[in-house]
């Protein structure tokens, strides 16, 4: 007995976690469909992702300050409302432009060379990324601009949704339904299915490959770069290094889910977000880590193609 | 009787991969309304052909060329008119719009500055993919993309059930019909395959990769047909098929040749090959060796010998 009333704290603790780690995963969950969509049309690993991940915090941040100077929460409602709305906007397309920019300068002339050469073209275009990020707003962090409130909505419940949470709740999964909408029905979303499962019969049946790769990537950068905006606007602090981090969880989280598949990024996004927090809280932050990787690995020991991938295999 | 006219002329074809060379000096020609078939030992180069025709496999040497009918030639520009992101998007018809209002903002309010970026806006809208193409003209198809050839009536139903294995038996009929403009021929289409293979229908929400052997077979043909295409390449239609369904796939080809359509057909099954064929080639080691009207390669000792078993 005693027990129990003693855990009915830690169990509003569990809820709280995982309700963290939900949030936390949406957002590994957008960086992740990134790596999992590219490596699904042209079998890169893009390396480069998290890093323009972090290029887009960096921009957005920009936004804060450019056209109205919102950089505190006593801003007015409306001014805030606009400038996370501009964030919103540009911050994609500006990340889509340079991923496709990428693409087309660095990825496509190696498209018929060996995959390793295109695999440490990306690492180099990670570096370059980076250190554009350090020369930009130098190696120190900086502080996001607190736009949005921490008061609870949920008081009484023995949990805290802030305001922030249902922001990153708001946006990720509206943009993970549209994706999926996206890539099910329309003519462009089937075309890029295909292309990543027959290139061969794609073109024979007269989809153009490159505009498809070329439409991946922009997605894939639009993605970051909404991820960009939401991690700033809730984790308050960017720096140069941040694409390495979340984007090592990201593809993590692609690969757990089945690298190549979409809804497997999802799902492989929220686990590692759950575990991650409540590896946290009950481990300790230097297990944490210890424990997505360890769970990674003991899943692709009995599922090699990770927990959603290849339901149907290819008969070849 | 008129001499006939070519549909498709391959001359001194080379195609390989990496160092090695597979056809030599390969040419053949499709008369228009014909069926040719290219019979040949495993291994000789025939899928090889059909996808150097069809700009899968590059050529090294060589051209294929191709002449279209008047009709081919408007439907496909017509099809081409807004490009690519018109007929998958939609954004350039929005991008009109814009510019027509901006078309309308009166020079003094900044109209010197809006209706140039109406124009260039515009111009991006119209933008095609393909180059402009005008009728009477041999097209060179090994010096167009791949993914445009179909839209020159070309079509290919590939070796090896190549159909798309995660997507719906619907979804592979639709992606067939990606260059069409159509949706109610589209529609009509779909019937026409799901009539032509009923087992289709019943796997229509299927992923193409669960069916078997044989019904993704039947998913590849129907596949190419969606594309309405005037000369139809059939690599090794009748593998894994039963014999009713082997009939029945010739019975469609013959079908279709009387409609017009002209067809490249490559077979292991030689002697069924040869009698709905006009003509044939034998291909020995990426060479044509042999060509003649095919009922005399069906009589021919030589034939007999080598490829119809006796
Ligand atoms: N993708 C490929 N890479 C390398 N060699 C290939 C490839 N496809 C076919 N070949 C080789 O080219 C030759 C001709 O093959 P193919 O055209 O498939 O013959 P067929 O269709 O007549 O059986 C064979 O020797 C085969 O091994
Ligand atoms: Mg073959």
């Amino acid at each position: 007995m005693f027990e129990l009333f003693a855990q009915s704290d830690a169990a509003g603790g569990f809820g709280q976690y995982l309700l963290l780690g939900l949030v936390l995963g949406s957002l590994y969950a957008l960086i992740a469909l990134g790596y999992t969509m590219v490596y699904g049309i042209i079998e890169l690993i893009n390396f480069a992702h998290g890093d323009l991940f972090m290029l887009g915090s960096f921009f957005a941040l920009g936004l804060a300050v450019w056209p109205m100077d919102v950089v505190t929460a006593d801003a007015p409602t409306a001014a805030i409302g606009a400038t996370v709305l501009l964030m919103l906007v540009l911050t994609p397309l500006g990340c889509a432009g340079l991923n496709v920019l990428t693409d087309r300068v660095i990825y496509k002339p190696l498209r018929t060379s060996p995959k390793l050469t295109v695999i440490v073209s990306a690492i180099g275009v990670s570096f370059i990324f980076m250190n554009v990020g350090l020369f930009w707003r130098g190696a120190t962090p900086i502080k996001f601009p607190d736009l949005i409130s921490d008061a609870n909505l949920i008081p009484g419940t023995g949990l805290r949704f802030t305001w922030k949470d249902l922001m990153v709740v708001a946006v990720t999964v509206p943009t993970m339904i549209a994706l999926t909408v996206f890539v099910k029905f329309t003519a462009l979303g089937k075309a890029m299915r295909a292309t990543a499962q027959n290139p061969a019969a794609a073109q024979l049946v007269g989809i153009n490959a490159d505009r498809v790769i070329a439409a991946t990537f922009a997605i894939g950068g639009a993605l970051a770069g909404v991820a960009a905006v939401v991690y700033g606007l809730y984790i308050k602090s960017v720096d140069y290094q941040m694409g390495f981090q979340n984007g090592l969880y990201a593809f993590t989280a692609a690969v757990l889910g089945g690298i190549g598949n979409i809804p497997g990024a999802v799902l492989g996004g929220l686990v590692i977000g759950v575990v991650g927090e409540l590896g946290k809280a009950y481990l300790g932050a230097k297990w944490s880590e210890a424990l997505i990787f360890g769970i990674l690995i003991v899943i692709l020991l009995f599922r090699p193609t990770g927990l959603l991938g290849a339901r149907t295999r290819e008969k070849v | 009787m008129s001499a006939p006219a070519p549909l498709l002329e391959v001359h001194n074809l080379e195609a390989g991969y990496g160092a090695i060379n597979v056809l030599h000096r390969l040419s053949l020609v499709v008369n228009a309304g014909e069926i040719v078939t290219i019979i040949g030992a495993n291994g000789a180069g025939k899928s090889t052909t059909l996808n150097a025709i069809c700009g899968v496999v590059k050529t090294r040497a060589g051209t294929v060329r191709y002449t279209p009918s008047l009709e081919v030639i408007e439907s496909f520009t017509a099809a081409n008119a807004g490009g690519w992101w018109l007929r998958n998007t939609g954004i350039p018809q929005h991008l009109e719009r814009v510019t027509r209002k901006l078309a309308r903002v009166p020079l003094a309010l900044g109209g010197f500055l809006a209706r140039p970026c109406g124009r260039a806006l515009a111009g991006f809208a119209r933008r095609g993919d393909v180059p402009r193409l005008e009728p009477d003209k041999r097209y060179t198809l090994n010096r167009i993309p791949a993914h445009l050839i179909v839209r020159l009536g070309v079509s290919q139903s590939p070796e090896g059930r190549k159909i798309f294995p995660r997507l719906t038996v619907l979804e592979n009929l639709e992606m067939g019909a990606f260059t069409r403009t159509d949706p109610d021929g589209v529609q009509a289409d779909i019937r026409k395959a799901y009539e032509m293979f009923p087992i289709l229908e019943k796997r229509k929400h299927q992923p193409g990769g669960l069916l078997s052997g044989g019904e993704q077979q039947m998913l590849a043909i129907a596949r190419a047909l969606m594309s309405r295409p005037k000369l139809l390449l059939l690599d090794e239609p009748s593998l894994g098929l039963a014999p009713q369904i082997v009939v029945q796939i010739f019975d469609i080809v013959k079908e279709l040749n009387k409609q017009g359509v002209s067809v490249l057909l490559v077979e292991q099954n030689a002697r069924m090959a040869l009698k709905v064929a006009h003509r044939g080639y034998v291909l020995e080691t990426g060479r044509i060796t042999f060509t003649d009207r095919a009922d005399a390669l069906l009589h021919d000792p030589r034939i007999r010998e080598a490829y119809l078993g006796e």
